[in-house]
């Protein structure tokens, strides 16, 4: 090669040559003995190792997938432990839906094939229970009765267009229908499928059947010509899993062949011999073999980031057998045998060859501290698989080598020698003005920093445009998101103070931006009591809400909000719009800054109350009641009226009067007279009944020991039991007749807020705070008893209820939340180990800051490239940083490195020893930049968008690190002169 | 809520049997001493003990007394839980169904159409609950004996607002109680089975004390078990009123 230095070299015998310049020479007998061990028993090494390799194939083939996102978190974690608890109480905790997409859902073929599909997943094993607009619950009021029933009956599927135009409207008018299992326009209907829980193999059932649903459907809608206009689409986690699945087998099968191709393109490119190409490509298959074979054998799963392993080792692994072959053809270039060249190159480079494989190894094992399990996984791995990479390099690449090679001919690699050359004189000239316009770029990175979306969307690891990714914005756009988030409710469920409880979560949780269509038994119940007497809201006694429960306690539906059995435990459950990790911190934030403040511990009987205490108590439920209606409002995406205080004071205020009186006189008469009344009582008794239940009628109740008289005496002769049933009857309608007035009056202050004028659901909801405010009870928080000056007082009773967020948007948050910490935590023991590394290796901290210098550069160069090109900060995405300490201080280990030997051989000639050092290991530099960055991105080929972003990052961040460390490190050397460049310094 | 646990209940349950002669009969003549045998008693009160009983294994019970006059009348409250003592249900002719939840002091109409919807979490519906009479929506289509057993194929008529499109079920002869049953749906696939045992004679009828009803599709079981079963007590016609649904216990 011309202008390379002259070789210190003679022909000795390899096993006994030393390198006492770097390791003394009782090390350098060890390593020579070593080497020459290795050189004389190659085919034994050589045998050895196909061995290793045919024993991990075998341990290979117990491979597993792993596309479950819930498993990447510690099983152990709280998140976790509550996700596997909810599934196991509720019969399985994955939701996935099945999207059928037509002109117009109400239409009876439609109707029909959603019929059959329904029942026809509900055979599926695998499949808890399937909802849709076929078998869902509808309770409706007519004006005799209540209907509790199946929306549509598989057999009696409405046909004419009344029946379909009166089916549309009642689904419209239905928020827990419209938009979650039909949408609004009409042109998609949603089966929701629960997925059963309790499998030993999980991740294996769930898959299967994801099949079964996947080849059902395709067995019913396959008919040619028959459903043209159907298009059927799967989202959901389970989908979801089973795409991720198919993509790490996709991603494996395409990339691994895909990433060889490119290796062996750029080591031709760089080495210009077989060998070169051959030798390292062995080194990395062998490290990769071992690896998953390990994996198999440990029973370990290959999931999106393990997946990878194999691809980042070729691309990381081959680095040392590139160094190693450099290094071996200048040997042998200068005349060496094949023997000799190997253990030369051997002594010359096994300390930089160590020592870049520790510092990468600490990069990729620093992620090992990560709760993550796959970020861990993935780091230990890799780290494993490097170390398999060195020891192959370090004794089955001499072996090899010493079998004898040719040598390409010199001047093959001299269009590298002559970049390197004018970069030498670059540096040597001007010094300042290269770290200048690196300073600059680097500034110029920077400022881009400050652009780093911190949100992710989730849907990013589907392969853009598939059938999965477009199902998930299918349901973003159309039905509310497929993301589920849940809130635990564990207390007696019976409990109207639990329920309204549950009313105000659910409230809450529509209230927030990023979540809509929650749902609970409260919600399910205020439907049924609307159905049942007009009011929107949990029934105000126990009496009540055991009533309503027991008309559906074993409806499928009910299943899925409340566990079995005696209801102690029930979920209110929401969906998050969409898989952005801001949109899921900002729904668990909200969640949990109420959760925080105002976990219900406390309930008032406000009848049992008198003086400051009740004072204190109504103006605290005051200000509920416009919080409640504020997240009313905000739930209907509509913003709150300013009058909203006003209705509260109104209601709050509100005192029975002559009005409410007159209309309670005539209710009883009417009731006294209908078939229904308890006992037949005569006119003049009727009038009596009747002024006695206006009279004792109050905002909190009846006064029942008036009514008890007054039944009494109005009803001689009556059976005692009929007349305490009856009083009963008429208390009750006495209270609705209070209940109606006092909600009018606080109604007739909002008369002039548009969008209650327009919304009847809206109008409906708000109607129903009020019913419930009008309950004679009030929930506090442990700490608002107190302050209120309530708890332990006869009027308090303590409400056991706990409140924990589960769901997978908690799993994801929690996966996200952890991770970034942990990353940053990777980042910061990476960097300090290196120094502290290099500072030691050269003795001076110095060498240990300036060789991390350009790697620090390429850091910021890679955050702002995210800013500028507005590519999130996620799990993957915050791994690069790391990943490019590790493999780029290679770099400067191996720069520097030879810098020193060039700078011990020619002395002062600083400016040859540049040269040289550019052109030897300057041109391994930039091939093996060259090989890993345009290596990883091969990943620009992967499905899974997050793995494209990592490999498109990782390649500009490896070759801004090769790079910058072939400029800015000579030129702060040249700049600097530091003085642990001087021999005397290397150890 | 179930409105067919009533009918198969009164169909199969409270069978009575008049005996019939010992020659080879037709499917509808069969048919219609069933028919005959279990609208016999004039009425019946009984305590009923329904266990519910998931897939799993996992069960409810639930205590309801109820009362029956003729074909068409049915009064029944809950007894226990007792969280829900007191809800009551009432049919009378005509499909006319109302429900009495105690808690909110009023007695409500329940739609015709939800006839086929399960009954409180049994495995019956309204429908089976009610019916007392199957040769007014079924026709006999075939019959084969065997073992002191007719089988008895039974179709649903073109016009009968029905869930099940076909019945099997084998009838005891001579007694002409119903020992069990499979009902179809439209399409032919097997909706649930119904199994009477502990057939004893309540005065001069035999009737099922036991019954055990199966979906077939989730594996869920109802038994429903009569105890203090009375018959022919005497109930008056207005004693099937809202005013009673309200007062009885």
């Amino acid at each position: 090669m011309a202008g390379h230095p002259a070789n210190t070299l003679t022909e000795r015998d390899p096993t006994m040559q030393g390198n006492e310049e770097t390791s003394g020479p009782r090390a350098g007998d060890a390593k020579a003995r070593f080497v020459g061990l290795m050189i004389r028993r190659r085919r034994t090494v050589v045998v050895a190792t196909l061995l290793l390799v045919a024993t991990s194939i075998v341990g290979a083939m117990r491979l597993r997938l792993n596309a479950d996102f819930v498993t990447y978190l510690s099983a152990e974690n709280p998140v976790v432990r509550a996700y596997h608890y909810v599934g196991e109480v509720f019969g399985g905790n994955e939701t996935g839906v099945v999207l059928v997409t037509v002109p117009d859902v109400y239409r009876p073929d439609v109707l029909a094939l959603i019929d059959t599909l329904t029942a026809t997943y509900e055979e599926i094993e695998g499949v808890a229970y399937a909802m849709s607009l076929t078998n869902t619950l509808e309770f409706s009021g007519t004006d005799w009765g209540i209907e509790v029933g199946r929306l549509v009956r598989g057999d009696a599927i409405p046909t004419t267009s009344p029946e379909l135009a009166a089916l549309r409207r009642r689904v419209n008018a239905n928020p827990r229908l419209a938009g979650s299992l039909v949408s609004t326009d009409g042109t998609v209907a949603a089966i929701q499928l629960r997925f059963a829980t309790g499998a030993t193999d999980h991740q294996g059932a769930t898959l299967a059947t994801v099949q079964q649903v996947v080849g059902a459907t395709e067995d019913l809608t396959s008919v040619p010509g028959r459903w043209s206009s159907v298009t059927v689409q799967f989202g959901g986690m389970p989908f979801l899993m089973h795409q991720i699945a198919l993509q790490i087998a996709e991603n494996m099968a395409l990339l691994v062949p895909l990433m060889v191709a490119f290796l062996v393109l750029v080591l031709y490119i760089g080495l210009r011999h077989w060998a070169g190409v051959v030798y390292p490509l062995v080194v990395v298959l062998v490290s990769s073999t071992l690896v998953l074979g390990v994996m198999g054998t440990l029973g370990l799963p290959v999931d999106l980031l393990s997946g990878l392993v194999p691809i980042v080792l070729i691309v990381l692994g081959s680095a040392d057998g590139i160094h190693y072959m450099k290094r071996y053809y200048e040997h042998r270039l200068q005349g060496g045998s094949s023997a000799v060249a190997a253990a030369a190159t051997y002594r010359d480079i096994w300390v930089p060859l160590v020592l870049t494989t520790l510092t990468t190894m600490i990069a990729f094992g620093s992620l090992g501290i990560s709760n993550v399990t796959i970020i861990r996984q993935f780091g230990l791995l890799t780290a494993f698989g490097l170390f398999s990479a060195l020891v192959v390099t370090l004794t089955l690449l001499p072996a090899m080598a010493a079998f004898g090679l040719g040598a390409p001919r010199a001047g093959k690699t001299g269009r590298h020698s002559n970049l390197m050359a004018s970069v030498a004189r670059l540096v040597q000239r001007a010094p300042r003005t290269v770290l200048t316009t690196g300073l600059a770029a680097t500034a110029v990175a920077g400022l881009g920093t400050a652009l780093i979306v911190k949100s992710v969307d989730w849907t990013l690891c589907l392969k853009r445009g598939s059938s999965a990714h477009r199902a998930e914005l299918l349901l973003r756009d159309k039905l509310g998101g497929s993301l589920p988030i849940q809130l635990l409710v564990q207390g007696d469920l019976l409990d109207p103070a639990t329920l309204l409880t549950m009313r105000t979560l659910e409230r809450r949780l529509n209230a927030l931006p990023s979540v809509s269509k929650s749902q609970s038994l409260a919600g399910l119940m205020a439907e049924m009591s609307g159905a049942l007497n007009g009011r929107y809201a949990v029934p105000q006694t126990r009496e009540g809400v055991a009533n309503l429960w027991f008309l559906v306690e074993d409806e499928g539906a009910i299943e899925q909000l409340v566990a079995w059995g005696e209801p102690h435990e029930g979920l209110v459950q929401a969906r998050v719009t969409d898989w952005e990790t801001h949109s899921i911190r900002d729904a668990v934030e909200g969640i949990d800054e109420w959760l925080n403040a105002r976990t219900p511990a406390v309930v008032v009987d406000l009848r049992k109350l008198s003086g400051i205490a009740a004072s204190a108590i109504l103006d605290e439920k005051a200000a509920h009641l416009v919080a409640e209606l504020q997240a009313e409002f905000a739930g209907h995406r509509v913003a709150a009226p300013t009058s909203l205080n006003v209705a509260a004071e109104t209601f709050t205020e509100w005192q029975v009067d002559s009005v409410a009186r007159s209309e309670i006189r005539y209710a009883v008469r009417q009731y006294l007279t209908s078939a229904e009344a308890e006992a037949s009582v005569t006119p003049g008794a009727a009038e009596r009944l009747a002024q006695t239940f206006a009279d004792a009628a109050s905002v909190l109740g009846v006064d029942s020991t008036r009514t008890d008289v007054g039944t009494r005496r109005s009803m001689p002769g009556v059976d005692q039991h009929d007349q305490a049933a009856l009083a009963l009857s008429l208390a009750h309608i006495t209270n609705e007749v209070v209940g109606s007035r006092r909600v009018a009056g606080a109604m007739a202050t909002l008369a002039a807020v548009q969008a209650l004028r327009q919304d009847s659901v809206l109008r409906r909801d708000v109607r129903g705070v009020f019913w419930e405010a009008h309950a004679p009870l009030m929930v506090l928080s442990d700490s608002d008893a107190e302050r209120w000056g309530v708890r332990g007082s006869d009027a308090a009773r303590a409400v056991p209820i706990s409140v924990s967020r589960s769901g997978l948007a908690s799993v994801l948050d929690r996966m996200e939340t952890e991770l970034l910490p942990t990353q940053i935590q990777s980042l910061l023991v990476t960097l300090v180990v290196v120094v502290v590394l290099l500072s030691l290796m050269f003795r001076s901290p110095l060498a240990g800051v300036l060789m991390v210098t350009p790697l620090a550069a390429a850091i910021v160069m890679n955050f702002g490239t995210m800013g500028y090109l507005s590519l999130g900060l996620d799990s993957f995405t915050a791994m690069v940083a790391t990943i490019a300490i590790g493999l780029g201080v290679d770099y400067a280990i191996h720069f520097t490195h030879r810098l020193r030997r060039e700078l011990a051989r020619v002395g002062a000639r600083t400016q040859g020893a540049l040269t040289n050092t550019l052109q030897s290991s300057g041109v391994a530099i930039l091939v093996n930049a060259l090989s890993v960055g345009v290596g990883f991105l091969v990943l620009l080929a992967a499905t899974c968008q997050h793995i494209r972003r990592f490999g498109g990052l990782t390649s500009l961040a490896m070759l801004v690190a090769g790079g910058f460390t072939l400029l800015l490190l000579p030129s702060l050397y040249v700049h600097l002169k530091p003085r642990f460049l001087e021999p005397r310094g290397i150890r | 809520m179930r409105t067919q646990a009533i009918r198969i209940v009164a169909g199969a349950v409270f069978a009575a049997l008049s005996a019939g002669p010992a020659r080879a009969q037709d499917a509808a003549w069969v048919l219609e001493r069933v028919d005959s045998t279990l609208t016999a008693p004039k009425d019946i009160v009984a305590t009923q003990r329904v266990v519910l009983i998931d897939a799993d294994g996992r069960q409810k019970e639930r205590t309801l007394r109820v009362y029956q006059q003729g074909l068409d009348r049915r009064l029944a409250k809950f007894v226990t839980p007792a969280a829900v003592r007191g809800v009551g249900f009432l049919r009378l002719a005509d499909d006319q169904m109302y429900l009495y939840l105690p808690a909110f002091r009023r007695v409500r109409r329940i739609a015709s159409s939800i006839k086929h919807e399960d009954f409180m979490g049994t495995d019956l519906s309204y429908e089976d609950l009610s019916r007392t009479h199957f040769g007014n929506d079924y026709r006999a289509v075939g019959m084969t004996s065997a073992e002191q057993v007719h089988t008895l194929t039974l179709e649903a008529r073109p016009d009968a607002d029905v869930s099940y499109g076909k019945i099997v079920m084998r009838v005891l002869p001579e007694r002409w109680v119903i020992v069990d049953m499979q009902l179809f749906a439209r399409d032919g696939r097997l909706l649930k089975t119904i199994a009477a045992s502990d057939i004893r004679q309540v005065g001069e009828y035999w009737m099922a004390h036991r019954l055990e009803v199966r979906t077939v599709r989730d594996g869920h079981r109802t038994v429903l078990e009569y105890e203090d079963l009375q018959v022919d007590t005497g109930l008056s016609d207005d004693f099937f009123s809202q005013r009673q649904l309200k007062r009885s216990s």
